[in-house]
């Protein structure tokens, strides 16, 4: 019989830069995604790395989103409550 | 058309209500975030819990929350989420990828949002890396009612009266996560800690053992020859996966009808594993004593793109609404043994009833199967089959029931609830139930609730939140005993038969 599986070793939270590099691309290749310009996407992050809401220097605590990931994206917004930053 | 029968002079046994019970682990942003907010939050939250989140899990009349994990139960130290915030130390969650908790969300917050949801708190204790002493001062910290260091803890932390404590969880996981263990160590193990898990005053505690994963039934009937006498439930873990491979199990939102069968063969499963694992019971409880506490269950997919893959945040479908019926349904026709169930996770987890994100909270297409469900709390189950050949759903050469079912009459009333899954994309199902049984009152009509999707996979979102919600269709005629109704393509229905 196979060793039981255990779930809680299935991934991290603590991301490399690779690591998002590859999952920007797995988002990108969504169809009909539509993305925002470089000007856009820089003043998007710049509000993210500097919120206090910003995890391991790469998530989002009120959607859990890869800020270098959802700033990217033309139809999404910053999900700071009652007090959107883009 | 497919003939059902309902016999009423025969019940195989009471559904417990903590069928529908829930799990919230400190694991993403279940806890932090859905539920926990803190008090200082621009969103309303009384005493740091969000008001919207405890107001929709409220209408959903939960009855049990399992806390704090999962795999994080067994690497919990409760000491640590006691006293004033500002003391309360940070440690790394280990389990679920480094996570920094900052423990803000404790033993009195737990308590607290359960007394705001009406929900039975059911605690997970520390085996895995926590000592007997650890595991019997929490009990004693929660529910002594007299002088003595954990009660006197306990009131300097503002809380005099003890609280009432029924579900206490004696590891979790104990062959995976929570230790690594044989079963033939952990049942001792259990054995020992279970004994120092005492009952203090009138409060009683039903202990539950850590229990097989999936099929491991060598788990179960080691446990059951050596332990049996020491637990009042048994634990089972089984998730769905789409495509039954861990490194990638298939997305919740963009999936073909081949997944979606895969999907919906996979969650057939609990059934036999139900069967499974209740033989083994039967042979060591033949009274069914000890309960089967299915305390994980649910989908599981790859997470959305583009969020933090430790987070295990998934959408959710009309097919998930479909894994949810189909398992309630499961649940409840082994009522006789399956006495308590907490889908994985409540809110941003996994199989989730909400999802948040900022202020914003929509409710899933689950969430809704639990609305129309929640009239089986308490119920007597009905005998309930189908005459004649029963209807399949067929992809790719492989077959499986199109039509999930179970009934159940209400302890209140004899209003009959049917609850029914069409499992078929495609094809609508006419159906024709006959309800059988002596001295039966006349039963004139049932209403109809139905919950269906546009797209195998409709779901809801912040800016479409009702994009699948339950619709009333109305009521339909019962004549002598007997009532026609139409199950749409990929839907769950709710009958109401007065």
């Amino acid at each position: 019989m196979n060793e039981p599986l255990c779930k809680g070793c299935s991934a991290s939270v603590r991301l490399s830069p690779e690591e998002i590099k590859k999952l920007f691309g797995e988002t990108l290749r969504i169809k009909d995604i539509k993305v925002v310009s470089e000007e856009e996407y820089h003043k998007r992050l710049a509000h993210c790395k500097t919120c206090a809401s910003l995890q391991y220097g790469t998530t989002c605590a009120h959607c859990g989103c890869i800020v270098e990931i959802r700033a990217k994206l033309a139809a999404f917004h910053c999900p700071y409550p009652f007090d959107p930053k883009w | 058309m497919t003939n059902l029968y309902i016999n009423t002079d025969n019940s195989p046994g009471t559904i417990s209500k903590n069928i529908y019970g829930h799990f919230s682990e400190h694991l993403g942003r279940c806890i932090y975030g859905g539920i926990w907010v803190g008090k200082d939050s621009p969103i309303p939250n009384t005493d740091g819990i969000r008001n919207d989140v405890a107001e929709a899990l409220k209408k959903l009349r939960i009855p049990v929350l399992r806390w704090p994990g999962g795999c994080f139960a067994d690497e919990y130290h409760w000491m640590d989420g006691i006293g004033p915030y500002e003391k309360r130390p940070k440690m790394i969650n280990t389990h679920w990828g480094g996570v920094v908790e900052d423990n803000s969300f404790g033993t009195h917050e737990f308590m607290r949002f359960c007394e705001m949801i009406g929900a039975e708190p059911y605690i997970n204790g520390n085996v895995g890396s926590g000592t007997v002493y650890e595991m019997q001062q929490w009990v004693e910290y929660i529910t002594f009612d007299g002088v003595s260091p954990m009660s006197e803890l306990r009131k300097q932390n503002g809380r005099a009266e003890p609280w009432k404590l029924k579900f206490f969880g004696v590891g979790n996981e104990n062959w995976g996560c929570g230790g690594n263990m044989r079963p033939e160590y952990y049942a001792d193990v259990y054995r020992r800690y279970a004994t120092y898990v005492r009952n203090y005053g009138s409060n009683k505690i039903f202990k539950i053992a850590c229990g097989p994963s999936e099929g491991d039934t060598h788990w179960t009937e080691v446990l059951m020859r050596e332990a049996c006498k020491f637990m009042d439930g048994l634990s089972l873990h089984y998730y769905t996966i789409p495509t039954g491979n861990w490194s990638d199990k298939g997305s919740s939102t963009e999936f073909d009808e081949a997944e979606w069968f895969s999907t919906l063969r996979n969650t057939l499963r609990m059934d036999e594993l139900i069967r499974k694992h209740s033989t083994i019971m039967d042979k060591y409880d033949p009274e069914k004593r000890v309960a089967l506490i299915v305390d994980e269950w649910g989908t599981w997919y790859n997470v959305e793109p583009g969020t933090n893959p430790g987070f295990l945040y998934q959408q959710n479908t009309v097919r998930d609404a479909l894994v949810a019926g189909i398992n309630l349904n499961i649940f409840n026709t082994y009522c006789d043994r399956v006495r308590m169930a907490n889908i994985a996770q409540l809110v941003n987890v996994l199989q989730s009833v909400i999802l948040t994100e900022g202020e914003k909270m929509v409710l899933t297409p689950t969430y809704h199967v639990f609305d129309m469900y929640k009239d089986h709390m308490e119920g007597k189950l009905l005998q309930t089959g189908i005459s004649g050949t029963a209807p399949e759903y067929g992809f790719n050469g492989e077959n499986i029931p199109a039509i999930s079912v179970s009934s159940s009459m209400s302890p209140d009333s004899d209003e009959i609830l049917v609850t029914l899954c069409n499992l078929d994309p495609e094809n609508s199902q006419d159906i024709r139930i006959e309800i059988r049984g002596s001295g039966l009152r006349q039963y004139k009509t049932a209403s109809c609730t139905v919950l269906a999707g546009s797209a195998i996979n409709a779901h809801n979102t912040f800016d479409a939140p009702d994009n699948v919600k339950p619709a009333t269709l109305g009521e339909i005629p019962v004549a002598n005993g007997i009532l026609e109704a139409k199950l749409a393509p990929m839907s769950v229905t709710a009958l109401k038969i007065k």
